[in-house]
């Protein structure tokens, strides 16, 4: 052993630089693969993480009127319940430095009624300062989007104007009944329900007061809304509590309507919607690790073939083979060793970058982060792949020791062959040998490493341009999303004055046909599904159906992709269905997407998850006005050019009708229905494509390494072709047609592996979504892409290009 | 015409920041069909005078012509294009493209030259069966013997039919009977009028040639005549290859 320690040091005294290069060259490419590594497990854990730290809220309870006359307290002595906090809207209104009121959205504070809400449950993660404290009625924590809008930071003032009531159209808000308040910004947090905004509330801007603010400033008559959330014990029984809480609203008639929303929906679509943000980094880090183990263990193989040339005489000396495999095999793990530890500095410094998407708003400890048993383990495979790979060439080296040179020509390229015999310029046919025929011993150059990394970057290219153009065809087509109509002139917790708009409606040549609807929620199979009752008052407009029909009659139902998977279940079954006052056997007539359907954040249609019933099944009684049920209408137009000035005469009659379409009425004329989910892979639909961008920069580099190591090696070979009379023009050539050939190979095979793989990806991504698996090739991108990469490879050729054109015949000759 | 004229020819490299005078003034005329040995101690300034004549270098001073065309003021581009005409280099360590086959290896100067690969593999198989390579067309260079190999780099040499063949120790590599075939082979073709400019410090080589040049210190110092200025009548190129 002392033999290989003594040779291992000898060999670090004489090569330490080139080992040195070896390892800072790991420890860059194990540092990406890393730092994408630990950036995906952070970005998938971060919502849960959250979830966790924040103490979120398994179940929110709304109600029509009010629930702080002693509603939510019963409801908090339920059993299962762990904790309660109750929650109320507060009217605040920021003023400018003229003391007008700033208004550029709805009005959003939220007080924390009872000092629960925001400190021991539904706590924010704060992500500068602190929370405010409770006896503090001038302390307010703002979120991102507030802080944003009003250029906010910890320790922002803020004067504002409290109302007790607001009217409809903000813009006619008198100064003088508001009462001035001064506030300090003592920090800026996220809850969970910011993470993947369910209704435009969720992530609007924001403030958080106390329960000091409560008090001194609130009319508890004059609140815009309360609402309580609850922590149940694992595996309680959401509908039974549901029913629980129902009964207790029964005997508390100041409550009203109960909106009861259980938290998992929302957090399966948080999660899902930072899913593919977590896969596209590990699948970034699975291809680069790739790339960088055929780049580097290339390297490493070359250099214990230098290194090898010393076997000899070491052999002759004594040494035994398996000595000489452990100096070899010792050599490799310390260089490893060394990049590994380089890869994990560089992996932590770049820690902060992650998570990316959604998931960064959800991480409770944003900044750099230590996954200290994934560096670990990325660390220990580094060193054993490494090693390995070491070990192998070495084995490979030790059974054709002593074989003399094979006597064939090193393996001709047909290709080249075929260039020749085609008549093709020699510079051609010497570049094609160049690029395919990676030749042996010194003049070894690693073809097959650069073929692969390049045809992996441009694979993931196709993949990521493919996967892309598909989400921005569903993000762009609302009929793909379900939104099968034009607009939705939608009530929210209000009814239709349906005499009103069906004369709008009826008889109006812009209008196609328009359907009536009724918000509300069901539970199938004993699980809660948001739903909406549709009902044809023209022809039938209803979310776009991926199979069967829309329901005719009370015992039929539609349901989403996603909750038929969830019960097995398939069109043409039946399953017991609760609504209203009670359960009773549906058939399922067909299986549909929803766009976004529901009030507030209260149980919301999102792609495969909802229900559609007929409207009867979920409609409220109205004595008042027993015609007026509908809560929401959806309109097709007419789509004949010549109907325009109609059409928009009538979206003017549809608004004149909401009073205002102000947030607080929450009646609104509104032509997109997009799902939250959507509009959060909408924001990071640039992500795939960087991560290909990254793979494809990482594969450019490959080709100009193997380019100068080519010319490098090769440079004899150039030089005798310069004395048989080939000219600078001829050697560039030569270089470039072989980056060419190179990047077309991997060009021929990864488009239509990057299409295929493209378009698989997106099919399984649509089944998960619960939309149609609409693929879209980006033939655009294809047509580009071709000769992209062959510009890319030969301006990537121009450098090590010029390079062999000076090649000097005579010096290298001599020095060869 | 004269296949090579020099006049007041001089070379200075720079070597690790020290001006080395490799050639100080070289006068030398070789006519057509002439084969001229140059002899001299190693450093004298032979391989440069050769690199000089394939245009592989650049003169500092002084006047250098190939089959009546002055190479001095050409760039790198016309010098290559005047090698294709003119010029067929033999190396001492043969310089053959390992990764191409010995028939490639013969076809690829008349192809660079413009030929097509028809005629270029035509000829290529012709100068190998002229000089007993035939069997190896489709060998790597790498199988072949010393000997062999420096038959093959001839063949190559010969392949666009050169006004001048320039050998640098092209026995240097070779056992005895390596070298002897190798020299046989240069008498062949001289007979034939090939011109050969071969430098070498082996004076049994030099003497294979008609005239001796011997160089010292970057000049020439005498020119005589070799002792066997002519072929051996009674051996042609293929025994001497089989020898």
């Amino acid at each position: 052993m002392s033999a290989v320690k003594f040779r291992t040091r000898a060999e670090f005294r004489a090569r330490w630089r080139a080992w040195l290069g070896l390892a800072l060259l790991i420890g860059l490419f194990g540092g990406i693969v890393l730092a994408a590594a630990a950036g995906a497990r952070r970005t998938a854990t971060a919502y849960s993480r959250m979830v966790r730290e924040t103490r979120d809220a398994d179940v929110l309870v709304g109600v029509e009127h009010t629930g702080l006359t002693g509603f939510y307290d019963e409801m908090a002595r339920l059993p299962g319940v762990t904790a309660t906090g109750q929650l109320a809207g507060v009217n605040i209104v920021p003023v400018d430095a003229a003391g007008k009121p700033d208004i550029v959205d709805d009005p959003a504070g939220i007080a924390s009624v009872d000092d629960r809400v925001g400190y021991t449950i539904f706590r924010p993660t704060v992500l500068a300062g602190r929370v405010p404290r409770p006896e503090r009625a001038d302390e307010i924590l703002a979120n991102p989007a507030m802080a944003h809008l009003h250029h906010l930071e910890v320790g922002s003032k803020v004067s504002a104007l409290v109302f007790r009531d607001l009217p409809d159209d903000l813009r006619q808000i008198d100064s003088s009944q508001g009462q001035p308040v001064s506030l300090t910004v003592v920090g800026i947090g996220v809850v969970p329900t910011e993470v993947v905004p369910v209704s435009p509330r969720d992530s609007g801007p924001q403030f958080t007061v106390t329960s000091a603010f409560y008090r001194a400033y609130a009319d508890p008559e004059h609140i815009p809304f309360d609402a309580a959330v609850v922590r149940l014990e694992p595996g309680t029984d959401i509908s039974r509590f549901r029913g629980q809480v129902d009964a207790i609203a029964a005997v508390h008639p100041e409550v009203g309507q109960v909106f009861f929303t259980p938290q998992a929906d929302r957090r399966v679509a948080a999660e899902r919607s930072i899913a593919p943000q977590a896969v596209a980094l590990g699948a970034f880090a699975a291809l680069a690790a790739l790339t960088a183990f055929l780049v580097i263990g290339q390297l490493l193989g070359r250099q214990r073939a230098l290194e090898s040339n010393d076997d000899p005489a070491l052999r002759s000396l004594g040494m035994t083979p398996r000595q000489l495999f452990a100096v070899a095999t010792v050599r490799a793990a310390t260089v490893a060793a060394a990049g590994g530890l380089v890869a994990v500095a560089l992996a932590i410094s770049t820690s902060a970058l992650f998570p990316i998407g959604p998931a960064g708003v959800a991480e409770p400890h944003p900044g750099p982060a230590v996954n200290v048993a994934l560096l670990a383990a990325g660390v220990v495979a580094i060193i054993l792949l490494l090693a390995a790979r070491v070990a192998v060439s070495s084995w490979r080296a030790a059974i054709s020791s002593g074989r003399r040179a094979r006597a064939d020509v090193t393996r001709p390229s047909r290709l080249a062959e075929t260039a020749a015999g085609l008549g093709c310029p020699a510079s051609v046919t010497t570049g094609v040998r160049m690029a395919l025929e990676s030749g042996r011993g010194a003049t070894a150059v690693p073809v097959r490493t650069t073929v692969t990394g390049t045809l992996i970057a441009i694979t993931a290219l196709l993949a990521a341009l493919t996967f892309g153009t598909s989400l921005n065809n569903l993000v762009a087509t609302p009929r793909l999303y379900g939104q099968d109509w034009d607009v939705v002139y939608d009530a929210g917790f209000s009814v239709i004055p349906t005499a009103a708009a069906s004369a709008l409606l009826h008889g109006n040549p812009s209008v196609a046909a328009f359907s009536g609807g009724v918000y509300g929620d069901v539970t199938v199979a004993g699980r809660q599904v948001a739903a909406v009752g549709i009902e044809a008052i023209t022809d039938s407009v209803f979310p776009t159906l991926l199979a069967g029909r829309p329901p005719r009659v009370d015992d039929e139902i539609v349901l989403g992709t996603s909750v038929l998977s969830r019960l097995h279940r398939r069109v043409g079954d039946v399953v017991t269905v609760g609504a209203g006052d009670g359960e009773r056997p549906m058939r399922v007539v067909g299986r549909a997407v929803f766009p976004k359907m529901g009030r507030g954040t209260f149980s919301t249609t999102s792609l495969g998850e909802g229900a559609a019933v007929a409207a009867s099944v979920l409609a409220q009684p109205n004595p008042d006005a027993p015609a007026d049920i509908y809560n929401f209408m959806l309109i097709r137009w007419n789509p004949d050019p010549a109907q325009a000035a109609i059409r928009q005469r009538t979206v003017t009659g549809l608004l004149e009708l909401a009073a205002g379409c102000s947030g607080a009425s929450g009646q609104c004329v509104s032509a997109l229905q997009r799902p939250g989910l959507i509009d959060g892979y909408s924001r990071v639909r640039a992500t795939p494509l960087v991560l290909a961008g990254l793979l494809a920069a990482l594969a450019l580099a490959t080709l100009a390494h193997t380019l100068v190591t080519s010319i490098r090696r090769r440079r004899r070979d150039l030089a005798i072709l310069k004395t048989l009379g080939f000219v600078r023009r001829q050697v560039s050539a030569a270089v470039a047609w072989q980056s060419t050939v190179l990047a077309a190979i991997a060009v021929v095979i990864g488009v239509p592996l990057g299409v295929a793989a493209g378009r698989w990806l997106w099919a399984m991504f649509a089944d998960q979504l619960g939309v149609a698996a609409t693929a879209r090739t980006p033939v655009v991108a294809v047509v580009v892409v071709v000769p992209a990469a062959i510009v890319a490879a030969n301006l990537i050729a121009a450098v090590p290009a010029r390079m062999a054109a000076r090649t000097r015949a005579a010096v290298v000759l001599r020095s060869e | 015409m004269n296949v090579l004229e020099t006049t007041g020819l001089r070379k200075t490299y720079e070597s690790e920041g020290v001006p080395v005078r490799a050639l100080r003034g070289v006068d030398m005329v070789m006519d057509e069909g002439e084969f001229i040995a140059v002899m001299g101690p190693s450093g004298c300034g032979k391989s440069t005078l050769l690199n000089l004549a394939a245009g592989l270098d650049s003169p500092s001073d002084g006047e250098i012509a190939v089959a009546g065309e002055s190479l001095v003021g050409k760039d790198e581009n016309q010098l290559a294009r005047m090698r294709r005409a003119h010029i067929g280099i033999v190396f001492q360590f043969f310089n053959l493209l390992e990764g191409m086959s010995v028939l490639e290896n013969v076809a690829l100067p008349a192809i660079i030259a413009g030929s097509s690969r028809k005629q270029a593999e035509t000829r290529a198989r012709d100068l190998l069966d002229l000089l007993g390579l035939a069997d190896k067309a489709r060998n790597a260079p790498g199988v072949l013997s010393g000997g062999q190999r420096q038959r093959l780099a001839i063949a190559r040499a010969l392949a666009n039919k050169p006004t001048l063949v320039l050998a640098d120790e092209p026995t240097g590599a070779l056992d005895t009977a390596g070298g002897a075939e190798v020299l046989e082979l240069f008498r062949r073709l001289h007979a034939d009028g090939q011109a050969i400019l071969m430098v070498t410090h082996d004076q049994e080589v030099a003497d294979a040639a008609d005239r001796i040049v011997t160089m010292r210190d970057g000049r020439i110092e005498d020119g005589t005549p070799g002792t066997s200025g002519s072929p051996s009548p009674d051996l042609t190129f293929k025994n001497a290859a089989e020898a």
